[in-house]
C-alpha cells in the first residue's frame, strides 16, 4: 500500500478534532462519577470504565461489553459481575453476560453500573453491506503504471457507504498486474 | 495495483467471505508525451494550493492514462521559502517583503525507475500576496430546490488584484429570512448544503483576510439566495446518457445510464445517489463505485445475452428498471 498524497496538515485537524470529542465523552463520564457513594477518594482514581468506550456496529453484528472497576489507581475487571440495560431494544438488546446485539438502524446506549458507579457504551447501528462492488470493467492499463480500483458497499435496504471492515485483495497472476 | 504487464488478469477483492473478480488487461505500450495542468491555474494566493495533473499519451495515441502519481513536484532550494511542494502539489506560503508577487519555478519529473522517469517539465507559478483579496464570487447555488433534496455543494472564486483562483476555505452558512434560527433550513457537512425546511435564505461563504497594518481579519462574504421548497418526489426517471441513447452494449464496451428525480416543478440530476443493481452481473455488470474506469450507472457487456434488467433504486426504494441486451 502506498503511503496516502492527503496534505498532512489537512489530514490530521478532523483526527484532532475526533480525539477533543473522545476526551470530552470521558470528562462527561467522570462527572457522572461524582454521583458515586464513596466520596472520599479522588475521582480520577476511583472511577468504572465500559469496554470498549463506543461502538459502531452493523445490523445483526454482535460485540462483547466489559467493564473495569478503577480503585485506588488499581483496575479489576469485573465484566462478570454486572448487569446491562439498552436505551432502545428496537436498536440494540444485550444478554445478562454482556453480549450484545444490533438489531436496527439507530442509535442507542447500553449502561450498567458497579459499586455505585455507571458505565455507558454508545452504540451507532448501521445497515448491513451485502455487497460488495470494485468499479466496472474494462480496465486496462499502460504497463509500468499504478492504479487503485474504486469500491463501494451496497447495503441490505439499497442504498450505498464506503465499504468498511476487512478487505482483501489479490491477483490471479502477479507477473500481469499486482494486488491492489 | 501495479501493471506489470502485458496481459490479462483478475484482480480479486474479497470482503465478507465473498470474492468480487475484475479482469485488468495490461497493454505493452509505451510512453510518448506527457501534460501537465495545474488544475488552479498558474497564480497562486499565499497560503492556496494548486495541484498538477499529469496525463500520459501511450503507444502513439493508441491509450491515454492519469499518471500523476508517477510524477513528484520539487522547487528549487532559493524558492523554497515562497512555496512548497508534496507530491504533485504546490502550496504557495509568501512574497518576499515589500512585493507583492513573486515567480517560482516548479518542476514535474517522473519517479525513478518508473516509466515515466525520462519526463520532467518545469513550469512558472505566480504567487500573489492573499491579502489583496478584493471580492469573493459564489457559485453551483441552485435558486430552488425540494426540501430533503440532494445537497448541493457551493464553490468560491477569490478576484486578487487581476488574477482569480478557485477557493474551497470560506466558512459556509446560512442566513435566513428572519433573525429566527439559522440553522434550521439547511444542514452543512464537509461543505454540503442539505435542504431540510422550507423557507428563502441566503448561502454565505465568508473569510477573513489580513490586512496589513491592522490586527483584526477584515471580513469578506459572497452569497446567493436559495428557496428551499416544500414539494414531494413524484418519480425518478431512467434514461441513456450516451449521445445515442442505446439499451445495447457489445462484450467489453460500455454505455451509460442516469437517473432523474422529478419534483412537482422541479427536476434533480441523482444518477450518483441512485443505487444500480444489474439482475445477472454474468451478462451485463454496472458500476456504482467511481474511479477512472467506474461511475454510477455505466453498465458493460461481460458476455452476449439478454435483455438482463438494470434496476435502479433511490432511497431504498426500486425506481426503475431497464433492458439492457449485450451483443458479441
Amino acid at each position: 500500500m502506498k503511503a496516502s498524497r492527503n496534505n498532512p496538515k489537512r489530514a490530521s485537524s478532523p483526527t484532532n478534532r475526533g480525539l477533543i470529542g473522545i476526551s470530552l465523552l470521558a470528562g462527561a463520564s467522570l462527572g457522572a462519577c461524582s454521583d458515586a457513594k464513596d466520596q472520599g477518594s479522588p475521582a480520577q482514581n476511583d472511577t468504572l470504565y465500559a469496554m470498549p468506550a463506543g461502538i459502531n456496529a452493523e445490523v445483526r453484528e454482535t460485540f462483547q461489553l466489559g467493564a473495569q472497576r478503577v480503585k485506588g489507581g488499581a483496575a479489576t475487571n469485573v465484566s462478570d459481575k454486572v448487569m446491562w440495560t439498552t436505551s432502545d431494544p428496537r436498536v440494540v438488546t444485550v444478554d445478562s453476560g454482556g453480549s450484545a446485539t444490533a438489531t436496527d438502524v439507530g442509535t442507542a446506549t447500553l449502561s450498567t453500573n458497579y459499586d455505585g458507579f455507571t458505565a455507558s457504551v454508545n452504540v451507532k447501528v448501521i445497515g448491513r453491506i451485502t455487497s460488495a462492488e470494485v468499479e466496472a470493467a474494462p480496465i486496462t492499463l499502460a504497463k509500468g503504471t499504478s492504479y487503485k480500483l474504486g469500491t463501494m458497499g451496497i447495503v441490505e435496504d439499497f442504498s450505498k457507504r464506503a465499504l468498511t471492515g476487512a478487505q482483501a485483495w489479490g491477483s490471479n497472476d502477479e507477473s500481469v498486474v499486482t494486488e491492489q | 495495483m501495479t501493471a506489470k504487464g502485458p496481459g490479462t488478469a483478475a484482480i480479486v477483492l474479497t470482503y465478507k467471505n465473498v470474492s468480487y473478480p475484475r479482469n485488468v488487461t495490461v497493454a505493452d505500450v509505451p510512453l510518448d508525451a506527457v501534460t501537465m495542468t495545474p488544475d488552479n491555474g498558474t497564480t497562486v494566493p499565499t497560503t492556496m494550493k494548486t495541484t498538477y495533473r499529469v496525463v500520459g499519451s501511450f503507444g502513439g495515441g493508441a491509450m491515454t492514462q492519469n499518471i500523476t502519481n508517477l510524477f513528484a513536484a520539487s522547487l528549487s532550494l532559493q524558492d523554497s521559502e515562497f512555496a512548497s511542494a508534496s507530491a504533485t502539489a504546490v502550496t504557495a506560503l509568501a512574497v518576499p517583503e515589500g512585493a507583492t508577487e513573486k515567480s517560482v519555478t516548479v518542476t514535474i519529473a517522473g519517479a525513478r525507475g518508473s516509466i515515466a522517469e525520462s519526463f520532467s517539465e518545469a513550469s512558472t507559478i505566480s504567487i500573489i500576496d492573499s491579502t489583496s483579496l478584493s471580492s469573493l464570487a459564489i457559485a453551483n447555488v441552485p435558486a430552488t430546490i425540494p426540501v430533503n433534496a440532494e445537497p448541493f455543494t457551493p464553490t468560491f472564486k477569490g478576484t486578487y488584484g487581476a488574477a482569480e483562483f478557485n477557493t474551497t476555505s470560506p466558512t459556509l452558512s446560512v442566513e435566513g429570512p428572519t433573525s429566527d434560527d439559522k440553522t434550521r433550513y439547511v444542514e452543512i457537512i464537509n461543505g454540503a448544503v442539505y435542504p431540510r425546511v422550507a423557507g428563502s435564505v441566503t448561502v454565505v461563504g465568508t473569510v477573513n483576510v489580513a490586512v496589513a497594518g491592522r490586527t483584526e481579519p477584515q471580513r469578506m462574504t459572497a452569497s446567493a439566495k436559495l428557496d428551499i421548497v416544500d414539494a414531494a418526489l413524484t418519480r425518478v426517471t431512467l434514461a441513456s446518457a450516451e449521445a445515442v441513447p442505446t439499451t445495447t452494449v457489445s462484450v467489453n464496451q460500455a454505455i451509460r445510464f442516469s437517473a432523474t428525480a422529478e419534483y412537482r416543478t422541479l427536476t434533480q440530476s441523482v444518477t450518483s445517489a441512485t443505487v444500480w443493481v444489474s439482475a445477472d452481473p454474468g451478462i451485463a455488470m454496472v458500476s456504482n463505485a467511481a474511479g477512472n474506469f467506474g461511475g454510477a450507472g455505466k453498465v458493460t457487456g461481460v458476455s452476449p445475452g439478454g435483455p438482463v434488467e438494470l434496476r435502479a433504486y433511490y432511497r431504498g426504494k426500486l425506481v426503475g428498471t431497464i433492458p439492457v441486451t449485450v451483443v458479441p
